[in-house]
């Protein structure tokens, strides 16, 4: 049953009232005689109680004017259904183009919509670097600066010399390929120091130990993060490892550590596809291993025939002011041969 | 014609012949304080002034801040230009109504017609595990409140050139030295507290700060020992292609904001290194400042690392855990640079 609370007739039916203050809200319960509303006519005001049990609904507005006589309210049997989200929902915050305020000045400058650019910074916030990168040809900032200073350098400080030979494979490839090259690599690194330190200058301290640093690329840039005592992992070890690595990096989780002591680098382009390349010397460092793709070839066996086997490339780039020709090349046959085995 | 000299001091003798270079010059010039005559300073700031000068000049005081800091705003007040110093910076709270009731505001309150032109040196910072009580850098409180200048010097040649600058200046000037710029032999051995500095007086500006090292990527601002710290860490930095750029407030009223604005318009992204408290201090400042200055080149968020609001610990590790340290330093700037 639903009951209407009336405006009272305080001064003359037919006059305006109003509702000067609700003391339940709309769809608010309420019990017979609870106090609902104070109303007000000419100077004259009224409290109203509710007549019945129920749910208030169908409030009229304070300050609006009711003929006295008519309702204010209605008293309804069953629970009202809640109004619609968007009345007591928290506020939706604006849609806005985050960007720093070194990009937004930028984008202003160039004539660019910051709404049309991709950002890289937290949130998708666009940086400096992300409207540069927009336009051909201006100048880097940022992490991509930094890559390109650290390039040049090596370009201009080193003389690199690439060697590259061919790692075969039976029918079926080993599991963790990049563990494999990695762990091989600190092993045999282990008895040619001369490839495996430190330079300052023209001055080389070999390392004791092989810590190598892994070529990830991010949104942002090429980083070289190390994996700590590859050869004294397991291949699952260090491919968890690995992976766990290019992980953290991509998602910018790496701490200035994890950068630390590197004595070798290497970087892998076999999931492109790629067979041979010329990889830039990371410094302080002399020498860096590039791996190509591990593919299915013809493979002349040890009787003369033809089986069907992998092959896969490796190119190592080396400092020939610090390394000679020889040493260089026995060590990359060495790596071969400790996958091949 | 001017000659340069490759003499070197270490920060302590720099202050002290400061002093010594404008007592010569200038019969008005006298020093207070604890310890100050013939143990020449603990922290060795007066060091061989009383031989100079006699205690008629350097006097050694009994142990009561508000009396003898009086005493040297009254000095002042009446012609004299007095050095006076607070032992421990930690110390202020039982004279800090002489010096920021009287000393910082009389001339003020007169309408200029009554200048203070004293000096209060004091001490400050930790890491040497001195407790809560004697290991404070407090500048912020200082500079906070208004009415003195405020300087502290980081190295030999701006110890000596802030010195000669505060005792010529007409305004009290709060010179604060930090403990481990200074090359005392008891504490950590610091190389960059030994420096080239001139024999004769030459002044330092108050209100200049100073590009310590020149950089393009990141502008880390502070002071104090801090700077030392700051340059560390942009050694560090650099290894890793970071070029880090460190700008030595050298003082903190007046502040040098064109310099903050000047070099984050260069670098795009600021980082403040401040051994005092984090909380209302140096550090919010100097944000405000870049914000309001060069908002419209900032390509990060400004990043601040300094002491937590908490009292700087007695425990070693955990000392070191609290105050700005070079390695926090540098994980804050690549932090800046890559993820900023």
């Amino acid at each position: 049953m639903t009951v209407d609370v009336l405006m009272p007739v305080i001064s003359d039916a037919g006059e305006a009232a109003v509702v000067t203050a609700w003391f339940v809200d709309e769809g608010q319960a309420c019990t017979v005689g609870q106090l609902i509303a104070e109303v007000q006519a000419e100077k004259v005001s009224q409290e109203i109680e509710a007549p019945e049990l129920g749910y208030v609904v169908d409030r009229v507005a304070l300050g609006d004017p009711v003929l006295q006589g008519e309702p204010i309210c209605r008293i309804v049997e069953s629970r009202p259904e809640a109004p619609p989200a968007t009345v007591t929902g928290p506020a939706v915050r604006p849609e806005v183009v985050r960007a720093s305020p070194a990009a937004k000045r930028l984008a202003r400058e160039l004539g660019l919509e910051l709404s049309e650019l991709t950002g890289s910074g937290p949130e998708g916030r666009v940086t400096e670097a992300d409207v540069r990168s927009a336009v051909p040809g201006s100048a880097m900032t940022g992490l991509r600066a930094v890559i390109a200073r650290n390039l040049r350098q090596s370009r201009s400080e080193t003389v690199p010399v690439t060697l590259t030979t061919r790692v075969l494979f039976g029918e079926t490839l080993p599991p963790h390929l990049t563990a494999r090259v990695v762990k091989a690599t600190a092993m045999v690194l282990v008895g040619h120091p001369q490839l495996n330190g430190i330079r300052s200058g023209d001055a080389f301290t070999p390392a004791a130990e092989a810590q190598i640093a892994l070529a990830v690329q991010t949104d942002e840039g090429l980083v070289t993060p190390v994996v700590r005592d590859a050869e004294k992992q397991s291949v699952e070890e260090l491919a968890a490892s690995i992976s766990g690595l290019a992980e953290r990096a991509r998602s910018k989780a790496l701490a200035n550590a994890d950068f630390e002591g590197g004595t070798f680098t290497v970087t892998n382009l076999g999931p492109y596809g790629i067979e041979a390349f010329t990889p830039v010397i990371n410094l302080p460092q002399v020498a860096i291993l590039g791996v190509g793709a591990a593919r299915r070839a013809p493979i002349v066996d040890r009787s003369g025939g033809v089986v069907v086997g992998h092959e896969m490339v490796l190119s190592l780039t080396f400092d020939h002011a610090f390394i000679d020709g020889a040493p260089a090349a026995a060590f990359l046959a060495q790596v071969r041969e400790a996958l091949e085995a | 014609m001017t000659t340069t000299t490759e003499r070197k001091l270490t920060t302590q003798k720099a202050i002290a012949e400061g002093i010594a270079t404008e007592m010569a010059e200038d019969d008005s010039v006298f020093v207070m304080g604890e310890d100050v005559g013939t143990y020449g300073g603990i922290f060795g700031a007066t060091e061989g002034l009383l031989d100079k000068f006699g205690p008629e000049r350097i006097m050694d005081t009994p142990i009561s801040e508000t009396g003898f800091i009086g005493a040297a705003v009254g000095a002042a007040i009446n012609g004299m230009r007095p050095i006076v110093e607070l032992m421990f910076v930690d110390f202020f709270g039982v004279c800090m109504d002489q010096i920021y009731n009287n000393m910082a505001k009389i001339h003020y309150f007169s309408g200029g017609n009554v200048k203070v032109p004293m000096v209060l040196t004091t001490a400050v910072g930790g890491g040497y595990s001195d407790a809560g009580q004697h290991s404070q850098t407090l500048w912020g409180m200082f500079a906070h409140l208004p009415g003195m200048k405020v300087v502290v010097p980081s190295n030999p040649y701006d110890a000596k050139g802030l010195m000669i600058a505060a005792i010529r200046d007409d305004n009290p000037v709060v010179y604060m030295f930090h403990k481990g710029v200074l090359g005392l032999g008891w504490m950590t051995n610091n190389p960059r507290a030994t420096g080239a500095v001139p024999e004769g007086p030459y002044e330092v500006p108050i209100g200049k700060a100073a590009v310590a090292r020149e950089g393009t990527d990141l502008t880390i601002v502070t002071i104090g020992l801090s700077v030392h710290k700051a340059l560390d860490a942009a050694e560090d930095l650099e290894k890793t292609g970071i070029s880090a750029e460190v700008l030595d407030l050298r003082s903190l009223v007046p502040l040098d904001r064109e310099a903050i604005v000047a070099s984050v318009e260069k670098t795009h992204r600021l980082l403040v290194v401040d051994e005092d408290y984090q909380s209302f201090g140096m550090s919010g400042e100097v944000i405000t400042t870049a914000v309001q200055g060069a908002f419209d080149y900032l390509d990060a968020p400004p990043m601040r690392l300094a002491t937590p609001d908490i009292p700087i610990p007695y425990s070693h590790p955990l000392e070191t855990w609290a105050l700005p340290s070079v390695e926090r330093i540098t994980e804050a700037a690549s932090t800046l640079l890559v993820a900023g």
